[in-house]
């Protein structure tokens, strides 16, 4: 499992999405998982719809329960 | 000269380094940069590890030494094993500015590092400077002039990222179609640079073709996402692709990623269409479309996202300003000046990405 943590990043551009679907993709490690808990990660994240592909958290303990 | 926290040797190399033309010492001031030094410097490169290594083999790199000159060149250097070649990415690469209060008339032989250091930094920056025009010409020799329609009052504008090499990745077109029907397409490359024009290139050149044999919004975008998931390099491209068809006044549309559209109805109100339709081309498989009407005064805005994203400003408000912003333009008797003027107010004249955005406005009893 991978949990990469975006709550200390303020600007979430495209480039960092691709790198998010890139990383998602990959065959190893086969559970990635997001934790994106504020508007600044959200928003960009639920406007390019990836929400529907990356397994997206609110908070890193819920990330790490996969709750 | 002051004492900058953790720059010992960085200090005393670049003050060593320094001496006018009697081989006295110039008054160098050393400190710390903090990100806030390469906000707005497209010029400042730092060079990574690996490409310091290359160029001066003979060099131990130990921090980051970053000098302006009185031609603004910029030198320096890092041992940081990510680099950072550019500006933002540079938070907390331990480096010092020199600012040079005396004139500079040779470095120290000594002072080797130094020296090897500033014909690094003038020649990443002529590289850096080389692939910005590179990348501008290749966006520039792509952007339509909007094609006059009848009935439609058009405002397109296309301007590269003023700061810093980011040019390159958006795009827009205004296409007449044989039905009479007029396709209007917005839309962004990922990444920067000689790359994402070109992949730019490819993916509109696409949308045109599969635009002009009149295939639905939703399978343009779908073949589009297809083609560009098999680039060899992986690519990320947001788009959104609006057919108008005159006979009955409407707009079909469809959304791959990209911001949503704004329609401001006849009384003014803006609305925002199409929002979180799909995914990124490249990444989605299925663009479902929509359909509304677009009667006589009404306004479609499509848009990137330079005028509303930046690292200093969040998204959902730079949304908020354009929308708020849109009313006193229609009012205006000059759609284009009135842009001229907006794009200004809400990048505060340094925008530091790509802009791009096409207004159409229908024109009332205008059909074709």
């Amino acid at each position: 499992m991978l949990v990469i943590d975006l709550s200390a990043v303020d600007f979430l551009a495209s480039a960092g999405m691709a790198v998010l679907v890139w990383a998602h993709r990959q065959a190893e490690p086969a559970d990635v998982r997001v934790v994106a808990s504020s508007r600044l990660t959200l928003r960009p994240l639920q406007l390019t719809r990836l929400t529907d592909e990356l397994a997206v958290f609110l908070s890193l303990p819920a990330a790490l329960e996969g709750a | 000269m002051t004492a900058a926290d953790g720059l010992g040797p960085v200090a005393e190399a670049v003050r060593k380094a320094f001496v006018d033309a009697e081989g006295r010492p110039v008054a160098v001031r050393v400190r710390r940069l903090d990100a806030a030094d390469f906000r707005g410097r497209g010029r400042v490169v730092v060079p990574d590890a690996a490409t310091v290594a290359e160029l001066v083999p003979s060099q131990r790199v130990t921090g980051a030494v970053v000098v302006a000159d009185e031609d603004a060149t910029v030198l320096l250097h890092t041992d940081d094993p990510e680099g950072a070649r550019l500006a933002p990415t540079a938070a907390g690469v331990d480096a010092a500015t020199a600012e040079l209060t005396g004139t500079v008339s040779r470095l120290r032989a000594e002072a080797g590092v130094v020296d090897a250091l500033h014909s690094i930094g003038r020649r990443l920056t002529a590289q850096l400077e080389r692939e910005r025009t590179l990348a501008a010409e290749l966006s520039r020799s792509m952007v339509p002039a909007a094609p006059r329609i009848p009935g439609l009052d058009l405002v397109t504008r296309y301007l590269p990222a003023a700061t810093g090499s980011k040019v390159g990745g958006d795009w827009f077109d205004v296409l007449r179609l044989g039905s009479g029907a007029t396709a209007f397409v917005i839309g962004d490359v990922v990444g920067h640079g000689v790359t994402a024009a070109t992949v730019m290139g490819q993916v509109r050149t696409a949308i045109r073709s599969y635009a002009l044999l009149e295939l639905p919004p939703s399978k343009v975008l779908r073949n589009v996402s297809q083609l560009t998931s098999r680039f060899a390099e992986p690519s990320f491209v947001t788009c959104f692709y609006a057919v108008h068809e005159p006979a009955d006044h409407s707009l079909t549309y469809a959304n791959a990623g990209h911001l949503p559209a704004v329609l401001v109805h006849a009384d003014g109100t803006p609305e925002q269409i199409g929002e979180a339709l799909a995914q990124p081309l490249g990444v989605g498989a299925e663009f479902p479309q929509e359909k509304v009407a677009f009667p006589p005064e009404t306004d479609l805005l499509l848009y990137t996202d330079g005028p509303v994203e930046s690292r200093t400003r969040d998204l959902t408000l730079g949304i908020g300003g354009l929308l708020a912003a849109l009313g006193g333009l229609r009012a205006g008797p000059d759609a284009g000046t009135a842009w001229d003027r907006l794009i200004h107010d809400l990048t505060g004249g340094s925008h530091d990405d790509d802009i791009a955005l096409i207004h159409v406005r229908r024109r009332d009893g205008g059909a074709a």
